[in-house]
């Protein structure tokens, strides 16, 4: 065992590690580009603009609320989801170099990713505050569950980031196939439709998604004014919860054999 | 304190790879795993005391670099012990953690955060490190335009600032140039003046000797020898001397054929003529060339030099200065005698170059021949004090104030 007699505060190290990681991501990501970070807010409006289309082609219903609130206001916090995951998934591997070479707590390199990924969420966020202002749709006090919902869907991200990265590093075909695996869930959520067609019959499966509580609750507050449904909600917590206690020591004990395999 | 322990490795194994019970890892190999089983470090043991310089030798693969990753806490040790007392810092090419896009200041404040210093220590150091690595105006320009030397001057400036009880240094000062790197080698004396440990990984022989107190000499993952440097280098130099020997003996390397004159073959001879492979020192000893001459070749220079296995060139001679120069055509040699070889003992090669008068280069092998200097009766005189042996009296006198 290695033992520091000068031991540093651990918490401060990580908040600075995450605080650098974070800004060499964003900062170098958008300093060669020439729309910069308008490409955060870019990304679910043009998924937004696709589903709208696609629209004037099947039916869905969007529960009285004009279609292209009602799927952007989805789309935002999905888009945050799935980037944290696109994110996470490489973040051992790319930084194979760092972690082959100085000890340090590899949860901030998932962590750096949720976070990264939450500064696009806020760009885009901005996009769609305006579309509310444009639609006037009536906001109250539920808008108080956000930062609730925004804590539950970075954990699960961290979560299921956690264990696409680490068991990644070991066998790449997880990451491989992760934006694939990302597309199949997103028809799995009531993002581009509600959950109300859903066939009765399939929505017993259709609620172990845990994505399902946590998208109905962004929905309900943002465009529906209602609070979450706390049911689901409940069950996403669980979830997510339980996906934590089960994937963090996973990694953590991947993680020493990171080095080995990079 | 002086003779605290501040580095104790315990029997310590290492093997790569996840230590999977036996049935998974079957399942692994099926899926194309390729096997993890061979030992990286076998049962090593050893303890470095504080301010002390460690230096760690071996050929590639012998598991030095992965005794530093287990010290640096980068990867688990198998089996065994390990202790520190103090705070590790690696100082293996920092470059890792560098951004290309981001400025060299960016990517300073990055390095900081990854080695572990806070935003306030960051800021107060990051002067010392923009003086240190003699950066100016790059410093603040994206790192993708830099030069590989002065990617390492960055990563070293961040290196040698932070302050680190035990320094984990392998083989990053060989990327600047001259004078980057004695300025660096001046910053580890001082900050092992100032207490700090250092683990030393190095092909540099002469260079371990000169810096380390004692030697680690490590082959196929095993501690073969620790101790003073001086013997633990010796032991090394030697058994690479019976290596290079072992790959002369095997054949003499091939001579390449100019288009004008080319040399066929090159011979060592004792002062009885009789061809030898080794000489005592400071006895004779003529180096005959055969050369062959494909036409008329008016008045050649030819240049002997003599190099050491580390290719460094210790002395060299040529027909220059002669005043009779015949021309040569066909076949022929030409001695060149030592009268006494003042060299140490060891195994020395021999270089040749033959040129017009104008200067105008003919031929050129770098390996044309090996020779061996030995000393039975002057064992006083160690290989690797240098190549050249100078004879010096000593007189020790009193003065009266």
């Amino acid at each position: 065992m290695v033992f520091h007699s000068e031991r540093m505060n651990n918490c401060n190290r990580f908040f600075n590690l995450t605080q650098a990681l974070v800004y060499r991501e964003i900062a170098s990501r958008y300093r060669r580009s020439v729309l910069g970070p308008l490409w955060a807010l870019l990304q679910p409006l043009l998924l937004m603009v696709v589903f709208t289309l696609l629209r004037g082609v099947i039916e869905i219903p969007s529960e009285g609320v004009p279609y292209v609130i009602f799927s952007y206001s989805a789309l935002v916090p999905w888009t945050f989801f799935t980037s944290s995951l696109t994110r996470c998934g490489p973040s051992i591997i790319s930084n194979g170099n760092l972690i082959k070479k100085i000890n340090m707590p590899r949860e901030v390199f998932p962590v750096s990713a949720v976070v990264a990924s939450f500064f696009d969420f806020i760009m885009s966020s901005i996009i769609l505050a305006g579309m509310m202002v444009y639609y006037m749709v009536p906001v109250g006090v539920e808008l108080l569950w956000l930062p609730v919902l925004l804590v539950i869907t970075g954990v699960l991200a961290f979560d299921v980031g956690m264990l696409i990265a680490s068991i990644g590093c070991f066998r790449r075909d997880i990451v491989i196939a992760t934006p694939f695996l990302v597309q199949i869930w997103l028809f799995a959520t009531p993002i581009i439709y509600p959950t109300s067609s859903v066939p009765d019959k399939w929505v017993w499966l259709y609620k172990i998604n845990p994505m399902v509580g946590i998208i109905e609750g962004f929905r309900n507050v943002l465009v529906k004014g209602q609070g979450p449904n706390l049911e689901l909600l409940t069950f996403s917590i669980i979830v997510t919860l339980c996906l934590l206690v089960f994937s963090w020591p996973i990694f953590r004990w991947l993680s020493q054999y990171f080095a080995d395999v990079l | 304190m002086v003779d605290e322990i501040i580095v104790k490795v315990e029997q310590l194994w290492k093997r790569y790879g996840l230590p999977l019970p036996n049935p998974i890892k079957k399942l692994c190999s099926g899926l194309g795993d390729k096997g993890f089983d061979e030992w990286a470090l076998r049962d090593i043991s050893f303890e470095v005391r504080k301010g002390e310089m460690l230096g760690i030798i071996g050929p590639n693969g012998a598991g030095k670099s992965t005794l530093l990753k287990i010290l640096a806490g980068v990867t688990h040790l198998t089996h065994g012990s390990l202790n520190i007392k103090e705070r590790v810092f690696p100082m293996i090419e920092l470059n890792a953690g560098i951004h290309p896009e981001l400025t060299g200041r960016e990517n300073v404040r990055l390095l900081g955060a990854i080695v572990g210093l806070s935003r306030k220590e960051i800021e107060e150091k990051i002067p010392h490190i923009e003086h240190f690595a003699e950066l100016d105006r790059w410093f603040d320009r994206p790192v993708r335009m830099y030069s590989s030397g002065m990617l390492a001057r960055l990563g070293f400036g961040v290196a040698v600032n932070v302050d680190a009880k035990v320094l984990l240094v392998d083989e990053v000062l060989a990327v600047g140039d001259l004078a980057f790197q004695s300025k660096c080698y001046q910053r580890l004396e001082m900050l092992r003046s100032s207490g700090a440990t250092i683990l030393f990984v190095s092909h540099n022989l002469r260079q371990v000797d000169r810096l380390c107190d004692r030697v680690a000499f490590f082959d196929s993952g095993q501690l073969q020898e620790i101790g003073p440097s001086e013997k633990v280098v010796q032991t090394y130099y030697e058994r690479n001397q019976k290596i290079i020997a072992g790959r002369l003996a095997a054949g003499n390397p091939a001579t390449t054929t100019g288009e004008d004159i080319s040399i066929t073959d090159v011979q060592f001879l004792d002062e009885a003529g009789k061809t030898v492979e080794a000489i005592e020192m400071f006895k004779t000893l003529t180096i005959r060339l055969h050369y062959f001459a494909y036409q008329k070749i008016e008045d050649p220079i030819f240049v002997v030099g003599v190099v050491s296995p580390e290719m460094f060139q210790i002395t060299n001679f040529n027909t220059a200065n002669l005043t009779a120069r015949p021309s040569l055509e066909g076949a022929g040699y030409l001695d060149c005698t030592i009268s006494a070889v003042h060299l140490l003992p060891g195994n020395y090669g021999i270089k040749c170059v033959i040129m017009t008068s104008q200067g105008l280069k003919l031929y050129r092998k770098e390996n044309c021949g090996w020779f061996r200097v030995c000393s039975e009766n002057y064992s006083h005189l160690r290989s690797n004090a240098g190549f050249v042996h100078t004879p010096v009296t000593w007189r020790f006198m009193t003065e009266e104030y």
